[in-house]
């Protein structure tokens, strides 16, 4: 006799009211990938696409030890003249300035990166999106500007299965990915470029002005969060980068090189020292080294697919 | 590749320098014994060019802090 399936709450369980009502009061208690938080906010205009964008995360439940403690709250700002600000809080202290206000979305996300970056050691950490597809791994580390976010994007909308957009997590001594799955933060022309790429992709409030220009975050899909546990092997480490006109080349590199990018984007790479060498050295040994250019997402996306699929010549 | 535990710093260097440091600097060496080590392996003389190569090349090691001299 097979043991009982019991249903995992999420956040989408939660009606809006509901959902709001926690944030404000005692927080609400979710898992995001292998952390575990619990988020409370009082800003104007966070609750209704935090509920959205985080529909499928898991929902806490009892007593736990937490990885963070976040908070996200407008405050008012009375010099030099009276205006409102939001504030991000981690455990208690604000680790920035507060933000402009209307911003508490991308405050609260970048936030949540922030702490990740600056605390999880036992992960060895790429800047890098990762996707999976047929139980293997794709990184996709790059520089901001290179279009990493938006091909990660397209493939999470096209049979990958979303990773994350921003945290290549490896546990060390290994070649394991562990899933992220976070909404993707899109930047000024990348919106629509997304929303004509994949019209059935749910993207939250268009936010204007932030420092990283116009954002709107996409979902991640149902799928990807459900399935957050599951982790992948690396097989492939691509290096894309966006050309505006430029055609579609996928070339493959000297694993030296693949090396000397790879550390040069990772977050926590000298901090954790022979491990994260030896890590990074079996993971690059381990999977095969491309630089890929494009500027068409959907032949980018077509090549990469048949690549995962072995017609790569 | 090259990991420096002592500095944690990581080096890239080209086949030449990790066969040096492979094979000529085993252990301890002079320009002249590490000159010799690499011509014997690439089947050259071991002339005054190969020479200024090689001095040129422990001189950047030393400032890397990778070799010390006795």
């Amino acid at each position: 006799m097979s043991a009982p399936v019991i249903p995992i709450a999420r956040v989408g369980d939660l009606s809006p009211r509901e959902f709001r009502s926690r944030l404000a009061g005692a927080g609400v208690e979710v898992r995001i990938g292998p952390f575990d938080v619990r988020v409370r906010a009082r800003a104007r205009g966070l609750a209704m696409p935090l509920h959205a964008l985080w529909r499928d995360y898991p929902l806490l439940s009892g007593a736990r030890v937490l990885h963070a403690h976040v908070e996200v709250r407008d405050v008012w700002r009375l010099w030099p003249w009276p205006r409102r600000k939001v504030r991000f809080i981690v455990d208690g202290r604000a680790p920035h300035e507060d933000m402009p206000a209307g911003q508490a979305l991308p405050v609260l996300e970048w936030g949540i990166n922030l702490v990740i970056a600056l605390r999880y050691h036992c992960f060895l950490m790429l800047h890098a999106a990762v996707l999976e597809r047929g139980g293997r791994a794709l990184l996709l580390p790059a520089w901001p500007g290179h279009g990493k976010t938006t091909l990660c994007a397209a493939l999470a909308h096209r049979g990958w299965r979303l990773f994350s957009d921003e945290f290549g997590l490896l546990r060390p001594g290994t070649r394991e990915l562990v899933p992220l799955p976070r909404p993707m933060p899109l930047k000024n022309a990348s919106i629509d470029v997304i929303r004509r790429f994949a019209p059935e992709a749910f993207l939250g409030p268009v936010i204007p002005k932030t420092r990283k220009g116009t954002i709107a975050h996409v979902r991640a899909p149902a799928d990807s969060a459900v399935r957050a546990r599951e982790t992948a092997t690396a097989a492939w480490l691509v290096f894309p980068r966006w050309e505006e006109g430029a055609p579609l080349t996928l070339e493959e590199i000297p694993k030296s090189e693949g090396y000397m990018q790879l550390a040069t984007n990772a977050f926590n790479y000298e901090m954790l020292g022979e491990a994260g060498f030896a890590t990074a050295r079996d993971l690059v040994a381990g999977t095969r080294c491309f630089r890929l250019v494009y500027s068409d997402l959907e032949t980018a996306v077509a090549r990469l697919t048949e690549l995962a699929d072995g017609h790569d010549g | 590749m090259l990991y420096h535990c002592p500095s944690g710093k990581t080096h890239f260097i080209n086949a030449s320098t990790a066969f040096l440091l492979e094979q000529g600097l085993g252990q301890p060496a002079t320009v002249e014994s590490a000159a010799q080590a690499v011509a014997e392996a690439r089947g050259v003389a071991a002339d005054d060019e190969l020479r200024a190569d090689i001095s040129d090349t422990l001189l950047r090691l030393e400032e890397l802090g990778l070799i010390e001299r006795a």
